[in-house]
């Protein structure tokens, strides 16, 4: 992970502001930073999202492929996910540094998106044991401010939101071989349910208090913190403990409470924006990423 | 992929058995009482090439093998942690696995949980310069397989000699089918396999602190989940005597031999 | 018979800090004196001093060269700057892997530092007692000093292929050959001398 240098000095002093429930920029504990959410901002994919949540900027593109399904799955499509920790990032992610980095995202996102609760992966059938769709989702980290997990996770909400995925026809001819028809309506398309996709709310632990969405500084003070995936009625799907230290029972009680609150209210958030810009529609003014 | 010569080639293409096995054939697993522990056995320092190593079997099928090497010289400046996870080749049910990226990436994310769950624990500031690398094989998988693998983990550590804070001890759980599953305490590899939710907690026992805990499926709402942890949580300091047992003992055996064996020399 | 020694595992309590203070293997938490080694609990009290406390393993665990900690090592390649030697023993344990270490030409000597030669000090294959004065930082390795009498080369071969004899400071004697050539002489202290 991208780190900074503090001295004891500095660590101490938001450790005791964390204690009086002030951050360094001004945020209360449970507070994240202003987060600006653009969709369908590249238009060579199928749906794609940039998030900036403070000086985490994260792009995330999904491509829809078609392929064969799981055997194990003969009726559902299925999702993959990359994660490039590009040196633009951070230098410490130039050659091979960021691949661990990279692999834990990966899992996580893996582990959130497995159990079928997340989206409706059946929608993602054409034919069973033949045809389906594969989503393939890229992120892209092109800076990192600190909590990166969380803004990954409201980037690949965003994009699949905005994934439109061409509507195909089956026919079987009277041999029973089958074809595959393209709709010629370039709009005819089907779209992701995305209501059941969980954020990811990381807390952190700094002193007796935990934080969300911390900083890269907060995060150099923190030893241990606690990953949560929340869907928007509360309810979690993961749960995760990252980094060096240890946590006492009591306090990972408290953040999953604390997770559940801030996780709904995010989701509320993020649906309501959502929406607002899709009603925009072809009038929106594009921000890109000079904005 | 090469081909390998030595093995008879078999069809090219393939279908899972799975795939034609009649649904709902698997009977229920019988009623159980959730915070049942199934029985562990513990035995550490039986690899002698190793500084440190231990062997835990969960009744029913789980065995882990764990092994430590180091101290040694890293290439880097500061201590490390190095840990690993291997899964034997027919350490699962069904098809033998193929060795692919998607096998090594599932063994590097139960690596890294190993070294997130062991990191609290081991005193690595008394290793500056050294690396630490623990290697944990699975060679039956019976459920709870990353629990077992990290108490054997800090077994092994222990019987290096590795200086550390406390010992770790982890522990199973699954949610069982249903709305309002149960979730259960160290559960088989059926019930794994049915289970919507799937938890595995890490405990310091002596200083009382959670040293890992990587769980995702269908857990419902927070309460459900620190249910969950507090099962676990007592499942291991349940299972913290057996270990702290083997530990012993395998102090025990090394005094007796000790003198004997310097007393031969001299 | 000695008393039964009791056996603890690490993390377990020991004492509060009022009774026994922390030793090896062993961390001080809350107040209290834990172990952090799985091994035999040991006590030894000086009169009027609190006990120390600590916890012993029988089998020699494994040492880590530390500063100040005076090792044994073997010169494998030498420079006009620095020797490069792999640590073989601390004190008297030997390791079980090597780890590497650097003497710079300035931590040879005490004196005349700036007329020290190294090849006039070591030669690749010499056994040399050092002392380790740092860690290191991120690229480089253990950094060794031999700017002290007692150490210094103390089994040097001469390139007739025997084990040479010490006979100055500054230079050693083939047995063989009679020819003398010049090494950073350590003075054996005597406890080291058992054979």
């Amino acid at each position: 992970m991208a780190s900074v240098v503090l001295s004891e000095a500095e660590k101490v002093y938001i450790v005791h502001g964390i204690q009086e429930d002030l951050r360094v920029d001004g945020r209360g504990c449970e507070d994240y930073r202003c987060t600006e959410v653009e969709t369908d901002v590249v238009s060579n994919t199928s749906g794609s999202a940039r998030v900036k949540l403070g000086h985490t900027d994260i792009l995330v593109g999904v491509k829809a492929e078609m392929g064969t399904p799981k055997l194990e799955k003969p009726d559902e499509g299925y999702l993959e996910f990359f994660v490039d920790c590009s040196a633009n990032a951070t230098p410490e992610f130039e050659g091979r540094g960021g691949e661990e980095l990279g692999t834990e995202i990966v899992n996580t996102l893996y582990r959130i998106f497995s159990n079928g609760s997340s989206i409706d992966l059946k929608s993602l059938c054409i034919n069973p044991r033949e045809h389906c769709w594969v989503l393939y989702v890229d992120v892209l980290l092109l800076e990192c401010g600190g909590n990166l997990f969380d803004a990954i996770s409201i980037a690949v909400k965003a994009a699949l939101f905005n994934t439109r995925i061409p509507k195909v026809r089956v026919l079987e001819d009277d041999e029973g071989s089958k074809e595959i028809e393209l709709s010629d309506d370039p709009y005819d398309c089907i779209r992701l349910n995305v209501d059941n996709v969980p954020c990811i709310i990381t807390l952190s632990k700094i002193g007796c208090r935990h934080v969300v969405d911390a900083t890269l500084q907060e995060e150099a003070c923190s030893l241990a913190s606690l990953l949560l995936s929340v869907t928007n009625r509360g309810t979690l799907t993961c749960m995760k403990k990252l980094g060096k230290g240890s946590l006492d029972p009591e306090s990972i009680f408290e953040m999953m409470e604390t997770g559940k609150k801030v996780g709904k209210t995010l989701h509320i958030a993020l649906q309501k924006t959502l929406e607002k810009e899709e009603s925009l529609g072809t009038t929106r003014q594009k921000v890109g990423f000079l904005g | 992929m090469p081909l390998d010569h030595r093995r008879v080639p078999g069809p090219e293409e393939s279908q899972a058995p799975l795939l034609y096995a009649a649904p709902g054939e698997e009977e229920a697993a019988p009623g159980r009482e959730a915070a049942a522990l199934r029985p562990l056995l513990a035995r550490a320092g039986l690899l002698s090439q190793a500084e440190g190593s231990a062997y835990v079997e969960l009744s029913g099928g789980t065995k882990v093998l764990c092994a430590v090497r180091g101290p040694r010289e890293a290439a880097e400046g500061r201590g490390r942690l190095l840990c690993e996870f291997r899964r034997a080749p027919f350490s699962s049910r069904g098809a033998r696995p193929r060795p692919g990226p998607a096998a090594a990436a599932r063994e590097r994310e139960l690596g890294l949980a190993l070294q997130e769950a062991l990191a609290p624990a081991v005193r690595l500031a008394r290793y500056p310069r050294a690396r630490l690398e623990v290697t944990a094989l699975l060679l039956q998988d019976g459920g709870s397989a990353l629990a077992a693998a990290i108490s054997a983990a800090a077994l092994a550590l222990a019987d290096a000699g590795v200086e550390m804070f406390d010992l770790v001890v982890g522990c199973g759980l699954c949610r069982a089918p249903g709305p309002a599953g149960a979730w259960l305490l160290q559960p088989s590899e059926a019930e794994e396999r049915a289970a919507p939710a799937r938890l595995t907690v890490a405990l310091m026992p002596g200083l009382n602190q959670v040293a890992g805990l990587l769980g995702s499926g269908q857990g419902g709402p927070p309460e459900s989940w620190a249910r969950a942890v507090r099962l676990g949580l007592e499942g291991c300091q349940r299972l913290y005597p057996v270990l702290r047992r083997s530990l012993l003992r395998a102090a025990e055996r090394r005094a007796a031999e000790g003198p004997r064996s310097t007393g031969s020399s001299a | 018979m000695a008393p039964p020694v009791r056996c603890c595992v690490p993390g377990e309590r020991l004492c509060s800090l009022e009774e026994g203070a922390a030793g090896s293997g062993t961390y001080t938490r809350h107040g209290y004196v834990c172990a952090s080694l799985a091994g035999c609990l040991l006590k030894t009290s000086e009169d009027g001093a609190l006990p120390v406390v600590s916890v012993v393993r029988d089998a020699e665990s494994q040492l880590l060269p530390d500063v100040g900690a005076v090792v044994t090592c073997k010169v494998c390649s030498i420079n006009s700057r620095f020797a490069k030697v792999h640590i073989l023993y601390i004190g008297s344990t030997p390791l079980k892997s090597t780890f590497r270490g650097t003497i710079r030409r300035e931590d040879i000597r005490a004196t005349e530092k700036d007329k020290v030669e190294v090849y006039k000090s070591f030669r690749p294959g010499d056994i040399v007692l050092a002392k380790v004065i740092s860690l290191g930082d991120m690229q480089s390795n253990y950094l060794l000093s031999t700017a002290e009498n007692e150490l210094g080369v103390v089994v040097a071969h001469s390139e007739a292929g025997a084990q040479m004899v010490p006979i100055s400071w500054c230079e050693m004697q083939c047995p063989r050959t009679h020819s003398k050539e010049l090494r950073k002489v350590a003075r054996v202290q005597p406890e080291f001398l058992q054979t």
